[in-house]
């Protein structure tokens, strides 16, 4: 006769309240597919951000009219300078087969690039991340002296538009975790509420048995648990499913979009750790349900 | 044991139905409450059994007024008493073994201590062989014995049996009631509501009398077996 005693209460027997695992699951699904997408645009932005971090791209514009020689020499007191700087690794100057490579997409003639006199473009990579604003005005000032409209870019303003676009779906991610979240309480409160109407009889029979408030709690507590976790569960495993799905289908039809899709396995924790947020969540909810419920009596 | 000073009760917004009771019970008494269906036994039982808040009067037991405990002290205190209702209120979700177990894992006693106990009283009860069985599959007696093994298990120092012998043949009956009196010589006080006076005759215990929600103190006619019994001897 020793074991795992049964729950005193017949909780998950009534139809009203086996809905609850459903109801988890769904829930799930539709967080773990919003945070998902968050942590994949996380990802690609983080990807476009490392990519271009470290490096700069300085414009030295050509004289006018056109001077070969006066050209050379400002290029020269330009990577004099860029030499000279603190902080700097590396400047390479692109050359014309570089250049023609770059603007293949647009302009596939040599001779025409050569005729439009584009700026000369430097590719500096830097010791570690990043200049200081101090140290890129310094240079900035010093390089516009030496070669005047030459323009230090250090690719911030293409990365904005990401990264906002990133931050927004971040946000929005958030705001239907909470919804569901607090979807997912109310859904409790009404279970629990339901629960405790249909075992009237059980409950009062327990209290005059000498129960507490706090052990009729724990077996509410431990059902919503165990119901929220099977949920929770099968509604992660639905949405990774259904992302696996999405990829498949996404890189077979354009391979550079499998990119952003390859994210390291730490990333998706707070995804997997999903099922135990609703499962806290639903355990705590129900408890103070039956506190809340049981102390008016 | 129990007092009851000037006890009423009223259903919402029902009639009255318990006027003003006085009531005593001593620690290790054994009394009968007598009266007619519907004359307000279950009430007052309500009432002794913290089922119940009076409308009106006190209640004390085991020397303290229950309308000043809080929530966790009644719980505690409700241990002490073992109840036997008329409708038995077994869980029909649990067979014999859990139902009788039940007040044990509530006071939170351990599962091997337990078996032993449950065992024993089933025994006690007659019932050895249904320790698995499901109360639907049970008899009325069986089931009456059953919560009634619930009902003592716990030691309690106050027994409260609503009409205990209610749904049984003559002859359980009087096993049922050999049964509460073998628990009252253990020093359990002994409280029994019923409306069979034939069988409170055949005991020599004092008896209420309630009806109408009026109780009085039963007086026993010379003829009967308990007074000629204690008139003998």
């Amino acid at each position: 006769m020793t074991g795992t005693p049964p729950l005193q209460l017949p909780l998950g027997r009534e139809r009203a309240v086996r809905f609850l695992p459903w109801l988890i699951g769904f829930m799930t699904f539709l967080a773990t597919l919003s945070l998902a997408a968050a942590l994949l645009v996380n990802a690609l932005a983080e990807r476009w951000d490392q990519g271009l971090e470290g490096r700069l791209t300085i414009q030295v514009p050509r004289v006018e009219p056109p001077d070969p020689v006066e050209d050379e020499r400002r290029l020269d007191d330009v990577l004099k300078v860029l030499t000279e700087t603190r902080g700097l690794r590396e400047a390479e100057v692109l050359d014309d087969s570089g250049m023609a490579s770059i603007l293949a997409p647009w302009i596939d003639d040599p001779t025409l690039i050569a005729e439009l006199r584009f700026p000369v473009l430097i590719a500096v990579t830097l010791d570690s991340g990043e200049l200081s604003d101090d140290v890129l005005q310094e240079l900035s000032q010093r390089l516009e002296s030496l070669a005047p409209g030459t323009y230090v870019d250090t690719h911030r303003r293409w990365l904005i538009g990401p990264i906002r676009l990133a931050d927004s779906i971040e946000l929005v991610a958030a705001v239907v975790l909470f919804m569901v979240m607090a979807a997912a309480v109310l859904a409790v409160i009404f279970v629990t509420q339901t629960s405790l109407t249909i075992h009237r009889s059980v409950i009062e029979l327990l209290h005059l048995m000498g129960a507490r408030d706090r052990y009729i709690a724990v077996q509410f507590q431990n059902y919503s648990l165990r119901a929220a976790l099977f949920g929770a569960l099968a509604g992660l495993l639905g949405a990774g499913l259904t992302i696996t799905a999405i990829s498949y289908a996404v890189v077979a039809a354009d391979q550079s979009f499998a990119q952003p899709f390859q994210v390291g396995l730490s990333a998706w924790l707070p995804v997997a750790a999903l099922p135990l947020a609703f499962a806290a969540v639903a355990a705590v909810t129900a408890r103070f349900t039956v506190l809340r419920h049981l102390a008016r009596l | 044991m129990v007092r009851l000073e000037g006890v009423s009760l009223r259903y919402r917004e029902g009639p009255e139905v318990l006027h003003g009771i006085d009531l005593e019970l001593e620690p290790g008494s054994f009394h009968f409450l007598l009266g007619p269906s519907g004359a307000g036994k279950s009430s007052l039982m309500r009432c002794i059994y913290m089922a119940n808040k009076p409308t009106k009067g006190r209640v004390m037991l085991f020397g303290r007024d229950v309308q000043t405990l809080d929530r966790d002290e009644q719980a505690l205190m409700r241990r002490r008493i073992g109840v036997v209702f008329q409708d038995f209120r077994l869980l029909p979700h649990l067979n014999a073994f859990e139902n009788v177990a039940l007040p044990l894992r509530l006071s939170g006693e351990s599962s091997r201590a337990l078996d032993s106990k449950v065992a024993e009283l089933m025994r006690w009860v007659g019932l050895a062989d249904c320790l698995e069985a499901y109360p639907a599959t049970l008899s009325g007696g069986q089931q009456q014995r059953v919560a009634i093994a619930r009902a003592v298990i716990g030691r309690p120092s106050l027994l409260v049996a609503d009409e205990p012998t209610g749904n049984v043949d003559e002859r359980l009956a009087m096993r049922l009631l050999f049964l509460f009196q073998e628990l009252n010589r253990n020093g359990t006080t002994v409280f029994i509501a019923t409306h069979n006076q034939a069988l409170v005759q055949r005991f020599p215990y004092p008896f209420y009398r309630i009806d109408d929600g009026l109780l009085s103190q039963g007086r026993r006619s010379a003829a009967s077996p308990a007074a000629a019994g204690a008139a003998g001897g």
